[in-house]
């Protein structure tokens, strides 16, 4: 990922956040300022700002990561430290000696220098925080370490799960299978894999992040999102994977048909292509509830296993949106890759799917065999973009096939059809 | 670099901030409506400003002015019933000519009520313009300059609730 790509990322993650930040504080100046009190408005400030850089230092420090929403950290102290004067104001509630547990909110008006000194101590707080961060970003390895199941004996297949999953997805298919060693990674940015709000999600960013976990050899499996990964991963290391499975590929013309298909599938992801702020303020909602929302989760989406469901609120808005935007809607030719890949590939896809139409995978299809590649489409009769879960017997026999001998298996039909999956 | 112009634009906004003091503002603005009784010490027994202010049993206020505030005071006094009703009303003018008002208004030029009361000079060094509260016990619990108290007898009905 260069250092240009990275920046402009970083630029855009941050313009929201600030916005918020900056409309809240402004409410909040004007509420002082139209009482005659801006003095109060700036020692709050500062002393809030600087405690909660504080905090934040010490707890990336800890971690050994940087904190995930700085800003409301620093407005929620602020908020904090100046509720007394909401108190006074809004409900006449004259200040008191306890109300200094609301950061010193009495005592720090009285220290020599007043405002002048409490803003010292925030562009203190603020630089030290600043240098750590820098001093944690160029220690820190990059790609981060993904959290990986594996399973079986056998020679390796690489599984890599779909946007918003977790390798946990893998686990019907996993049970139904066997024969081979199972490496299955959570992608960076979800499950129980690091979410580094500076990353960029896009394929090369994710392929950086799988390189460690692609043994020589490997079969690489992937379901929708992971399909466009595992065929820019084995363009990327042309050589050391063996075969693939695409697994509901979403294989669409160019970005707007990409956009208006992943637009149908529902509210959420209609406002994530739109870089909707109602978008990013629900998935910042859902975080925020997380220990909440995730044992509902199964109940909201009854037809996946609960702890598939549960893994659908385990991202960040970073990591959600952008996969989505860099590697689904922006993605390159999955033929140019699947060529360059110069490897056997069995897509396999249900006629149902309607997340990831099987016209446009077919279009793909046609597409290579015209020039002699070596790929085969299976089609699942009736079944929809959760093949790996419903028709896991379909996807196990592609996989058993390529094990066996990868490129008999994609010569010996071109197009196979199973049977109507069960509903 | 957006955290370095934050820090910029709160450093320009404190200068500002503090460049736009009035001559009439506490040149101390911790002691300039601190919100809470007793910031600093302040005078046990003050003395009459009329016969009934301060009154044993009974909480009073008193209100400092300038000639040129005074009438706005008196004015925003009479369309306030609330602090009427809270505590014993006085105010105390720095001189020229008192207003006609039902609240009783006494005449300070020396200034020795002010200081009896504990009210701090301004940035000019004139006579202060804010107001002082007296418990029910006799005793002054909060002072303060408030140049624009006139506007704000809310926030002075507010102190006089917290004070015994």
């Amino acid at each position: 990922m260069s250092v240009e790509h990275r920046a402009s990322q970083l630029h855009r993650a941050r313009v929201w956040p600030w916005l918020v930040a900056v409309t809240i504080e402004a409410g909040l100046f004007t509420l002082y300022q139209l009482e005659g009190a801006r003095y109060h408005w700036f020692v709050h400030f500062f002393v809030g700002a600087s405690v909660a850089l504080a905090v934040m230092t010490a707890w990336s420090w800890r971690t050994r990561r940087p904190v995930a929403h700085p800003l409301a950290w620093v407005v929620a102290a602020h908020i904090y430290a100046m509720f007394p004067d909401l108190l006074f104001d809004g409900v006449g509630i004259a200040h008191h000696r306890w109300m200094n547990v609301f950061l010193g909110h009495l005592w720090v008006h009285f220290i020599p220098g007043q405002d002048l000194t409490w803003y010292g101590v925030f562009v203190v707080a603020l630089s030290a925080y600043l240098l750590w961060l820098d001093h944690l970003r160029s220690v820190q390895t990059y790609p981060p370490t993904l959290k990986v199941e594996q399973w079986g004996q056998g020679p390796p297949v690489v599984f890599l799960h779909g946007l918003g999953a977790s390798s946990r997805y893998w686990g019907t298919l996993a049970r139904t299978s066997g024969g081979y060693r199972g490496i299955a990674p959570d992608l960076l940015g979800f499950g129980r894999s690091p979410k580094p709000p500076w990353a960029s999600y896009d394929a090369t960013c994710h392929i950086e992040s799988l390189d460690p976990l692609v043994p020589q050899g490997a079969v690489v499996v992937g379901h929708s999102t992971g399909a466009i990964l595992a065929a820019a991963l084995a363009e990327s290391f042309p050589g050391r994977v063996r075969a693939l499975v695409l697994i509901g590929l979403p294989g669409f013309a160019d970005a707007d048909e990409a956009r208006q298909a992943v637009s149908r599938l529902g509210l959420l992801a209609r406002l994530t292509v739109k870089a909707s702020p109602l978008g990013w303020a629900a998935c910042h909602l859902a975080h925020v509830l997380g220990p909440l929302v995730v044992p509902l989760a199964p109940l909201v989406v009854p037809e996946l296993p609960s702890e598939v469901a549960s893994d659908y609120l385990r991202h960040t808005w970073l990591s959600y949106s952008r996969t989505l935007k860099e590697v689904v809607i922006a993605q390159r030719a999955v033929d140019e890759m699947v060529l360059a890949a110069r490897c056997p590939v069995v897509f396999v896809h249900g006629s149902a799917d309607r997340a990831a139409p099987l016209a446009g995978v077919r279009a793909i299809v046609a597409k290579l065999q015209e020039i002699g590649a070596p790929v085969r489409l299976v089609v699942s009769e009736g079944g929809d973009h959760q093949l790996a879960l419903r028709r896991p017997d379909v996807v196990a026999a592609a996989l058993s096939d390529l094990l066996a001998s990868p490129g008999a298996s994609v010569e010996k039909a071109s197009e196979a059809s199973s049977g109507r999956a069960p509903r | 670099m957006i955290w370095l112009t934050a820090v910029a634009v709160l450093g320009v906004g404190v200068v500002v901030s503090r460049a736009s003091y009035g001559p009439l503002d506490d040149p101390n603005q911790a002691y300039q409506r601190p919100g809470f009784l007793d910031a600093s010490p302040l005078p046990a027994h003050p003395p009459q400003v009329t016969p009934t202010v301060p009154s044993p049993g009974t909480r009073a206020v008193v209100f400092f002015v300038r000639p040129a505030e005074a009438q706005g005071l008196v004015d925003a006094l009479r369309a306030d019933t609330g602090l009427g009703r809270l505590a014993r009303v006085a105010v105390v003018d720095s001189g020229g000519q008192l207003p006609a008002s039902a609240v009783p208004v006494v005449l300070d030029r020396s200034g020795g009520l002010a200081r009896a009361y504990g009210m701090r000079s301004p940035i000019d060094g004139g006579y202060p313009v804010g107001y002082a509260v007296v418990d029910s016990n006799g005793r002054v619990r909060y002072a303060t300059i408030d140049p624009g108290v006139a506007q704000r007898l809310t926030e002075v009905a507010t102190i006089v609730r917290a004070t015994p």
